[in-house]
């Protein structure tokens, strides 16, 4: 048999070659076919190698003359005397369309099966296939993520989430943007609430069935082809809906609210919680605060802002009138609440009154009918204050605070996919070379291939190269 | 009081050395060469490096908390990341071309921060209840890591896309100073890598007066690959954290808050300039993923400045007033 440089370029499940022989017959007859000039059963061979590729605990180790030897750096240097090991078809991750399945120098790839071949079933078994490689088509992916990124930019443009008045205000069939933009467009397409219109949920949709048909055709064959590699591609975990209930200015009265600071300016705000269960055994207690919140159960509990809920005070010794705060806008972020205590009749559209303005719940400024200052109190102090003749007591300040609730059972799924994300997206760094050398003849050949820092491997090959003798001897039969 | 004296003293150093080192570093390659000079632009940037080291571990000293609560703190991060970026090939012994690209950037940061900003944002100020957690420092500081490195890489390719549909040829040879700048872009090793690889490669090798352009062209593409990609680990980090810690302090890991969209919009078009690259033809590999990287460079800046400007969302720290 010449001494020919074979390489087969077949992607098969897992060499092994320390698993003794097992499947011999099949074996040689795979080789023997494969190794045919002319394919007279191309259907037979499609199925006979599909069926190869599908059992996967087969070991192959496929005897003959022509050798080659194996380096692999890192790893020990496996005895290549009389054995071939198959050389792996180091596809570049290209999604185009190219299914894991055998490349035979393209051969078998593209033929059909003849006379008696077009069955119904064969061409149902070929359907998902196409599915498959058009998905995994690596221009469609980007397009994809090229429009997914123009909807989140529309998104953040247009507001969203507001009445069905407000775009037909914004977007009026008189005068449309871009000259055709009006409100039917952006009401119909779904813009206005984008990250649950159909729209962008389709394609963020079909993005991860191209990602995942990716994964499929090309990064799972070659992760069982070739254990040495260490690609690893996950699929991207897929949004979860989750149920989120939030009761604001639930009235609990805040234990330990801190105000901290000259300007009020707040530092961290608690709650005492305790979870009762229906006999009223306390089952949990735990004080929250804005980073920490309580879990239980699949339920977790979250502190939010605090408000001003209401103050109560004492006119003239009548009372108590709970007076509701209302927020009132201020630049800034820093919080001011008001209320109004009307004097006279309180129905006539230019009734006067007392305001009480506060920033926290321990101080209240009390202005007089027209709007002069008149003093502050605090509340509980039972210290009166005469306004325009009425005695004013403020009893008390009530604030609320703001408990989220949230139930999510999605969540440690999502984790776990951000886990992957992250840590495939560092292991990618990790640099692999690979150096392939055969001798032929009296010449060696050698190749190499990395997947990162490509500039400085050829100058790392080179170094290395220059360092192997040049044997003078003409005589080279040793070399087995 | 003493701290914020310190502070002051240690932004104008940065800021004076890197300003003088630069114009050095400029003089050196355009007009007249001095020898002793020649590598005052990498020591400067450790200077300036050390610099604002301090200036942000006294700010750290002196407000109890890390340094990234406001915008001001974060831009001086931002440069901070930048004199990083720059120092990281000189401790390795690449020769780099990425010293053009990152010491003005920190400058312009810096000096925006400093001057562009009015003084009461300055101050060190006590840290919002939200904010007060552990995952303020890796989410923040991951995300501008990635800033700085996205921007480096995708100023590279912007300057890559300028060489390219650059008609006067005549540039690279007639220009005699020129010929010193070529030298530090280890044109030896990419002219064994051509010779190598350009069988396999199925571009042809232009012609000679061109070929300088070429090996200039795939030398920043390279650079400008590397960089990206870190930058990309780092922003891929930088969203799930922010993600989980939304999670922690909100109720849920995803909120559509404008900051957060425009992060993942950049994702995604850093993600596609990736996959650009595997694309079958070479030449059009570098071209499509330079324009894309170069409309990466915008969206940094709207996700960065533009959504503060604005103001609103979760994520309204950083706002102007």
């Amino acid at each position: 048999m010449p001494s020919s440089t074979l390489q087969l370029l077949v992607s098969f499940p897992p060499i092994n070659p320390a698993k003794p022989l097992k499947d011999a017959p099949f074996t040689e007859s795979l080789f023997s076919l494969l190794l045919q000039p002319t394919i007279k059963r191309p259907s037979a061979l499609f199925y006979n190698a599909r069926f190869l590729i599908q059992r996967q605990r087969l070991a192959i180790r496929v005897e003959s003359k022509p050798r080659s030897s194996e380096f692999h750096k890192g790893s020990a240097l496996p005895d290549a005397k009389r054995r071939k090991k198959i050389v792996l078809f180091d596809a570049p991750l290209q999604q185009s369309g190219d299914r894991g399945g055998i490349v035979g120098g393209g051969r078998v790839q593209n033929k059909k099966p003849k006379g008696g071949g077009f069955n119904l079933l064969f061409l149902m078994k070929k359907l998902p296939k196409r599915v498959l490689s058009a998905l995994s088509n690596l221009p469609l992916a980007i397009a994809e993520m090229f429009t997914i990124a123009t909807l989140m930019a529309l998104a953040t443009a247009i507001d969203q989430g507001e009445a069905h008045d407000f775009y037909l205000d914004k977007f009026p069939e008189e005068n449309p943007l871009f000259w055709f933009v009006t409100w039917r467009w952006v009401l119909s397409l779904g813009f206005d609430h984008m990250f649950t219109s159909p729209i962008f949920l389709g394609m963020l949709a079909l993005l991860a069935a191209s990602l995942m048909s990716c994964t499929y055709t090309t990064q799972i064959p070659i992760v069982k082809v070739a254990r040495r590699w260490s690609f690893i591609h996950s699929a991207e975990a897929i949004n979860k809906q989750e149920f989120c209930d939030s009761l604001p200015h639930a009235s609990i009265q805040d234990l330990g609210v801190i105000l901290m600071g000259a300007g009020y300016e707040v530092s961290q705000f608690h709650s005492d919680i305790s979870l009762l269960d229906v006999n009223g055994k306390v089952l949990m207690r735990k004080t929250i605060s804005v980073n920490d919140p309580l879990r239980y159960g699949g339920i977790t509990i979250y502190q939010t802002d605090w408000g001003f809920s209401a103050l109560q005070v004492l006119k003239d010794g009548e009372g108590p009138f709970n007076l509701a705060m209302a927020p009132l806008q201020r630049n800034g972020d820093k919080k001011l609440y008001g209320t109004f205590l009307p004097v006279g009749d309180a129905n006539s559209p230019s009734v006067k009154g007392i305001s009480m303005l506060a920033r926290d719940l321990q101080s209240i400024a009390l202005y007089d009918q027209e709007g002069n200052f008149v003093g502050v109190r605090r509340p509980g102090s039972k210290l009166p204050i005469h306004i325009d003749g009425m005695k004013i007591v403020i009893e008390d300040a009530i604030g609320s605070t703001g408990l989220d609730l949230k139930m999510d059972p999605g969540v440690p799924t999502v984790y776990v996919g951000f886990g992957a994300l992250m840590l495939t997206t560092c292991i990618s760094y990790l640099s692999h070379l690979q150096i392939w050398a055969i001798q032929n003849g009296t010449t060696v050949v050698v190749g190499g291939k990395t997947n990162r820092s490509k500039v400085e491997f050829s100058e790392l090959m080179n170094c290395l190269l220059d360092k192997v003798p040049e044997l003078v001897d003409a005589v080279e039969k040793k070399n087995n | 009081m003493i701290f914020a004296t310190l502070e002051h003293i240690l932004t104008h150093i940065s800021f004076s050395i890197i300003s003088i080192v630069i114009i050095i570093h400029l003089m050196n390659l355009l007009v007249y060469e001095i020898e002793e000079l020649r590598n005052s632009l990498e020591k400067g940037m450790i200077a300036t490096f050390s610099s604002i080291t301090g200036f942000l571990v006294t700010r750290w000293i002196s407000s109890g908390h890390f340094p990234l609560s406001n915008l001001y703190e974060s831009l001086i991060f931002l440069s901070w990341s930048l004199s990083i970026i720059h120092i990281i090939p000189y401790i390795r012994n690449y020769k780099n071309d990425l010293n053009t690209i990152t010491a003005p950037s920190a400058i312009f940061t810096q000096g925006f921060a400093t001057s562009g900003l009015s003084t009461e944002m300055h101050q060190p100020a006590i840290l919002v209840p939200a904010l007060q957690s552990q995952w303020l420092m890796m989410h923040v500081s991951m995300m501008l890591l990635s800033y700085a490195a996205l921007l480096c890489g995708s100023l590279l390719s912007v300057a890559l896309i300028v060489i390219t549909f650059q008609k006067k040829t005549n540039f690279f040879l007639k220009n005699k100073n020129f010929f010193s700048l070529r030298k530090s872009f280890l044109f030896g090793n990419m002219e064994y890598l051509n010779e190598k690889g350009s069988i396999l490669k199925k571009t042809s090798l232009l012609s000679f007066k061109n070929f300088y352009k070429y090996q200039l062209i795939q030398h920043l593409d390279s650079w400008s690959y590397r960089v990206i990609s870190l930058g990309f680990t780092f922003l891929t980090i930088g969203i799930l954290s922010g993600a989980v810690w939304a999670n922690e302090a909100w109720g849920s890991y995803w909120n559509w808050d404008p900051k957060e969209t425009w992060a993942f919009i950049t994702w995604t078009i850093f993600a596609i300039y990736l996959h650009t690259r595997k694309n079958s033809k070479l030449q059009d590999q570098v071209t499509n993923s330079a324009f894309v990287a170069s409309i990466g460079f915008l969206l940094i800046w709207i996700c960065y400045f533009g959504i503060n400007l604005l103001g609103i969302g979760f994520h309204s720290y950083g706002s102007f007033q």
